[in-house]
């Protein structure tokens, strides 16, 4: 929780005005590749969240960001921050 | 496919007392004396048992009383972690990235303690602290010895291509285990485990200790081939299974962007049986509880066991196909 707060405090928006990835009803790696999908194609610095019901995107999200060098954060049982710190 | 002689002798029943009965007592008693000389216990600690599942509630629970703490780990196998459910006082110990277990000591406790996980091939590095610990050495077989204090231990025969339905629990006589079965009499295990399967069981052992002499830098080699041209090749590849393991014909990694399922089948159309800790089917929601409990990638997941006969030339084919697959299945 404490990574968020500096990463709040950079967004203009809210977390609740972020894209939303909606992989709700998808099965791994689908989520995962939504997000990477999205992301790659915006700036350094772009936040979005991920909604996702399957039970893999929680540690799968964490996996990915480490492996990849970007951010993610579980917010909700089916809700995740994800934030593009690295062109991957 | 023929019967072996064994199981027609194995037919009296070896406490009869017939001439037929009294051998088969004495090649059931050689039996595991074998075993119990490749595991490093006492022969008279060993009882044989045709369910390992039975034998995590009789390992366990038999330690156990209604109120004392139970501590288990994130990386144990279900049964485990359901005797943990179903007790008051227990607590699921948390594993490090590498798969140790991070203990709490409670001088108190009873430890269920994983020698070796057969998913990744973590093997526990450092020793267990508890009052009463039961060791779960059904991955680990003849490869690793107890700790010092170990109360209770389970094997599985399969460890060293032996037959299924072959268990071995050694209950420690300073333990103060009791038989949390109904019972009225003192025997450890309710009985009916197959002569002819233990004796089997017995000659496995004696063949895998000797093949392993010969064949474990193989596999050692294999496991640090296969895990180079991968890193080398193939892009965003999480290992499980940590560099230079204690129980290298494991091999657990996975692919980020595939899908575990897609990639088993694929695989097997090409000649290679793998398995896979991944959920991406409908029959299993929930991935690998082990690779989460790591904090490693559960999608895309692949486990590879590397066999005492493996030859380099599948060693080549397997490779190629993953690189070939992988590159398919991500488009």
């Amino acid at each position: 929780m404490g990574y968020l707060t500096p990463l709040r405090n950079a967004l203009p928006n809210s977390v609740a005005e972020l894209p939303v990835i909606d992989s709700i009803g998808t099965r791994c790696p689908q989520p995962i590749i939504d997000a990477a999908r999205f992301l790659r194609t915006q700036p350094i610095g772009t936040a979005a969240i991920l909604l996702s019901d399957d039970p893999a995107t929680a540690p799968d999200i964490l996996a990915w960001a480490r492996m990849t060098h970007n951010y993610s954060e579980q917010l909700e049982p089916a809700k995740f921050l994800v934030r593009k710190e690295s062109d991957f | 496919m023929a019967i072996p002689p064994i199981f027609e002798q194995a037919w009296p029943g070896y406490s009869k007392l017939s001439a037929e009965a009294r051998g088969l007592a004495i090649l059931r008693n050689e039996a595991i004396a074998t075993i119990a000389g490749h595991l490093g216990v006492e022969p008279d600690w060993l009882h044989v048992l045709g369910e390992t599942n039975l034998g995590f509630y009789l390992g366990l629970q038999g330690l156990l009383s209604p109120t004392q703490p139970l501590q288990v780990s994130a990386i144990d196998r279900q049964e485990i972690l359901a005797i943990a459910d179903s007790h008051s006082n227990s607590e699921i110990l948390s594993v490090s990235p590498e798969g140790q277990i991070l203990q709490n000591p409670d001088a108190q406790a009873v430890l269920s303690w994983q020698l070796g996980n057969g998913e990744t091939g973590v093997a526990q590095q450092s020793a267990p602290i508890a009052k009463s610990i039961f060791v779960d050495a059904t991955h680990t077989g003849a490869r690793l010895s107890l700790p010092q204090n170990w109360s209770t231990a389970l094997w599985d025969s399969r460890n060293w291509a032996g037959p299924e339905g072959v268990s071995i629990l050694a209950v420690h006589p300073n333990s103060g285990w009791r038989n949390p079965l109904p019972h009225n009499d003192n025997r450890v295990v309710p009985g009916g485990s197959s002569t002819g399967l233990l004796i089997a069981s017995a000659l496995a052992i004696d063949s895998w200790v000797a093949d392993e002499k010969i064949q474990g830098a193989m596999i050692s080699q294999v496991h640090q081939r296969i895990r180079g041209y991968i890193s080398e090749r193939i892009a965003d590849v999480d290992f499980a299974t940590p560099e230079n393991p204690s129980m290298p014909h494991l091999l657990s990694l996975s692919f980020l962007y595939v899908d575990g399922e897609q990639l088993l089948n694929a695989l097997l159309a090409k000649g290679f049986a793998v398995d896979s800790g991944s959920a991406c089917n409908a029959a299993n929601l929930e991935p690998s509880h082990v690779l989460a409990a790591m904090g490693k990638l559960t999608q895309g997941n692949i486990r590879l066991t590397i066999h005492h006969t493996v030859t380099p030339e599948e060693v080549d084919g397997l490779l190629n196909a993953i690189e070939e697959c992988v590159a398919e299945l991500r488009g």
